[in-house]
C-alpha cells in the first residue's frame, strides 16, 4: 500500500534537490526547497512544493489501478520581480520526467497551468510563480 | 461494355435536425451539474475562519450555459488556493475540479446517446 500523491511529491523535491549543477534549481535557490512552506527565517528566493490533488482510479471491483496526482512547485521571491530563469529551470528539469520512490512509480510529469501573482504582506511584497505538474503514479 | 452502377437513397424520415436540438441542452445540463457538483465539492473542503470565502465561492454560466465557471470572489482566495510567503497553500478549488470533471465526458456520453 502506498500513498502515491505524497511519494510524487516527495519525488519532486528529490528531483530538484538532485540539480546542484551550475544553472541547477537547488544552486539558483541556495538549497532552499522545502515541503508545503517557507520557514519564516528563510532568505529568498525558495521553493516549494505541495501536493494539490490525488484521485484514486478504482476497477468495478474496487482495486485500485493508479492515482492521478497534481503538483504545485512554487517558486517564491522577495520584492516583485518575478522568478521567471528559477521556474524555468524547474519546467526543464520536470517536465516529461519520470522516476521510482519508495516503490511508486511517477508515470510522467506533465505541467497542467502556470500562475503567478504578487503578494504585499506588512509593507513587503512577494512574487510567486507557480507551475502545476500531473502525473499518474502507482505502488 | 462498361455497366453503369448506381445508388438511390431516398429520405423517408430525417430526424437529424431535432437531435441537434436537443443536443445543446442536454450538454448544458451536464455543465450545469458538473460546475454546481464542483462548487459544492469546493464548499466542503474549503478552510472556513469566519465563512466569508466559503460564501463568495459562486458559479457563473454563460455561453447559452455551455460555460460554467465557479471560484471564489474574495481577493484573498488565490493565497488560500496556492499559498503564500509564510503560509502553506490549502488548495480546495483544484482538488474539487479534479473529483468532478473525470465523470463529466462519460455523463455528456451518457445524456447524448439517450438522445432519440
Amino acid at each position: 500500500m502506498a500513498v502515491e500523491g505524497q511519494m510524487v511529491a516527495a519525488w519532486i523535491w528529490d528531483t530538484l534537490k538532485a540539480d546542484a549543477g551550475g544553472s541547477g534549481v537547488n544552486t539558483l535557490v541556495g538549497g532552499r526547497i522545502y515541503r508545503d512552506i517557507v520557514p519564516q527565517a528563510a532568505a529568498l528566493p525558495a521553493i516549494t512544493i505541495t501536493l494539490v490533488s490525488h484521485v484514486d482510479e478504482n476497477t468495478v471491483g474496487g482495486r485500485r489501478v493508479f492515482a492521478v496526482t497534481l503538483t504545485d512547485v512554487r517558486v517564491v521571491g522577495d520584492g516583485s520581480g518575478y522568478q521567471n530563469a528559477v521556474a524555468g529551470r524547474v519546467d526543464t528539469v520536470l517536465q516529461n520526467a519520470a522516476g521510482v520512490k519508495s516503490g511508486v512509480t511517477i508515470v510522467e510529469l506533465r505541467r497542467d497551468g502556470v500562475q503567478a501573482f504578487i503578494e504585499s504582506e506588512s509593507g513587503k511584497t512577494y512574487s510567486h510563480v507557480i507551475q502545476t505538474f500531473r502525473t499518474e503514479a502507482y505502488g | 461494355m462498361i455497366g453503369k452502377t448506381g445508388v438511390t437513397i431516398r429520405i423517408v424520415s430525417n430526424r437529424l435536425p431535432q437531435i441537434a436540438d436537443a443536443i445543446k441542452p442536454a450538454v448544458a445540463n451536464e455543465v450545469k451539474k458538473a460546475t454546481l457538483d464542483i462548487e459544492a465539492k469546493a464548499k466542503a473542503k474549503v478552510p472556513v475562519l469566519t465563512g466569508t470565502l466559503r460564501r463568495s465561492i459562486h458559479s457563473v454560466f454563460s455561453n447559452g450555459d455551455m460555460t460554467g465557471t465557479v471560484g471564489p470572489s474574495v481577493v484573498y482566495g488565490k493565497f488560500i488556493e496556492f499559498g503564500a510567503r509564510g503560509r502553506a497553500a490549502r488548495p480546495y478549488m483544484r482538488p474539487a475540479a479534479e473529483a468532478v470533471l473525470p465523470g463529466f465526458a462519460s455523463a455528456v456520453k451518457r445524456a447524448l446517446s439517450g438522445l432519440k
